[in-house]
């Protein structure tokens, strides 16, 4: 498997030159998501971090709950694991130090019993540029950009991160969201302002953002013609109850919908604003349907009361402003949204490059 | 403080921020979905395990 060790980097471990064999020696220590993946021989890691362009000792961040070091060359393998070209691994590193931003709570979101993945989000050229969908079925299969950016990411987490189930990954049940998850926003066919713009970044910038959230879950709506129908059947999906959002009212929750259903909205006159502001008016889970032993004391609804001068139901987020809005996929009356860790993380959007 | 069903992660996390002797006090999992007196029950627990360990020193 390796030839030769320049120094500064990591140990080489000899393998027989066998596939079966390097998947198995991997997969007994737990070094990979359960896929087969592709060897990060000497030959490929080096290779990969030339294209980069980087000291593969320098140390990018570092990655909860183990707190391991992300150095380029380690980021690298793993990217080389997950079947990344080379030219993904700007998004890669991106990505990486973003979810070590202190912002999304690494620590938390690798560890909590909740199943939260990270979803990379990608805007801006590089999308296009790297053939990032933002389509049909933009969330997978069939994409290999995007499976295989998002696959980096979880292998970093998992490797050099700890993030192992029953380790430092503890959730309950886990999620097939935390295998892969990368997206690019349908920019093209988003009446609105992309996600990056509203983040403050230009519009020819490219850049990633990385979200602790569950997997998409779905919403149909063929019946509705108008705008506000749409956005009552979305709102009647998002006061859902068990999501993190009516723990606290609080947290970051994303909706994406899907182009037609966007344009349905926006032709009645919704801006990106006033969607939001819609949502968090009608996206109230009634207080007397959460169990008792939650509700009895009566600090839930003073909580609600604080939130929205009224006791009866409850927001998922504490104010309009912090329900994420970006519009992917192709052709078809559905949207979906993803609940998030809850109020203890926030997105993390980083240049990617300048436009 | 934690969960026996969370003993291994508390001693990965301490030993992540450099303490890896920081006595972690252990009750019975779970801690949520109980009832209040089974909380009483654990916080007893608790808190004896706290001032054996502590006790002397505070």
């Amino acid at each position: 498997m390796s030839d030769h060790r320049p120094s500064g980097h990591e140990d080489i471990i000899e393998l027989e030159d066998s596939l079966e064999d390097i998947q198995a020696y991997f997969e007994v220590r737990g070094w990979s998501d359960g896929l087969p993946f592709i060897p990060p021989t000497r030959e490929r890691v080096d290779r990969f971090v030339g294209h980069l362009g980087r000291d593969p000792g320098e140390v990018l961040c570092t990655l909860a709950p183990r707190n391991g070091e992300a150095t380029v060359e380690r980021v690298v393998a793993n990217a080389v694991m997950a079947g990344c070209r080379p030219e993904d691994l700007p998004i890669v590193v991106t990505a990486v130090q973003a979810a070590a931003d202190d912002a999304l709570n690494l620590n938390a979101i690798q560890s909590t019993t909740h199943p939260s993945a990270i979803m990379i989000l990608v805007n801006g050229p590089v999308a296009d540029k790297l053939s990032i969908a933002s389509g049909p079925g933009c969330f997978g299969p069939g994409w290999r950009a995007n499976v295989s950016i998002g696959r980096a990411l979880r292998l970093c987490l998992f490797n050099i991160g700890g993030g192992t189930p029953g380790e430092g990954d503890r959730a309950t049940q886990g999620s097939p969201a935390k295998l892969a998850f990368c997206v690019a926003e349908n920019s093209a066919e988003s009446p609105w302002e992309p996600y990056h713009v509203e983040q403050g970044f230009a519009a020819d910038d490219s850049v990633v953002t990385v979200i602790a959230c569950e997997g998409p879950h779905n919403i149909q709506d063929h019946y509705s013609i108008g705008g506000r129908g749409v956005l009552t059947t979305v709102a009647g999906a998002l006061a859902q109850a068990g999501s993190n959002h009516l723990l606290r009212n609080t947290g970051f929750p994303v909706l994406a919908f899907g182009p037609e259903h966007a344009h349905q909205v926006a032709v009645d006159g919704y801006g990106k604003a006033d969607v939001k502001r819609f949502l968090w008016e009608h996206a109230r889970f009634p207080v007397e349907r959460l169990s008792e032993e939650w509700t009895a004391d009566g600090s839930y609804a003073d909580r609600v009361e604080h939130l929205t001068g009224q006791r009866a139901e409850a927001p998922i987020t504490q104010m309009p402003e912090n329900l994420q809005v970006i519009v992917c996929g192709g052709p078809g009356k559905h949207s979906c949204w993803m609940p998030t860790f809850g109020g203890d993380t926030r997105p993390v959007s980083r240049l990617l490059e300048r436009g | 403080m934690g969960t026996d069903a969370f003993e291994r992660l508390a001693a990965l996390q301490a030993k992540a921020m450099g303490h890896p002797d920081l006595p972690v006090v252990i009750v019975e999992h779970p801690l949520g979905g109980i009832d209040p007196d089974e909380v009483r029950e654990k916080a007893k627990v608790a808190a004896r395990a706290i001032v054996e360990r502590f006790g002397p020193k505070l």
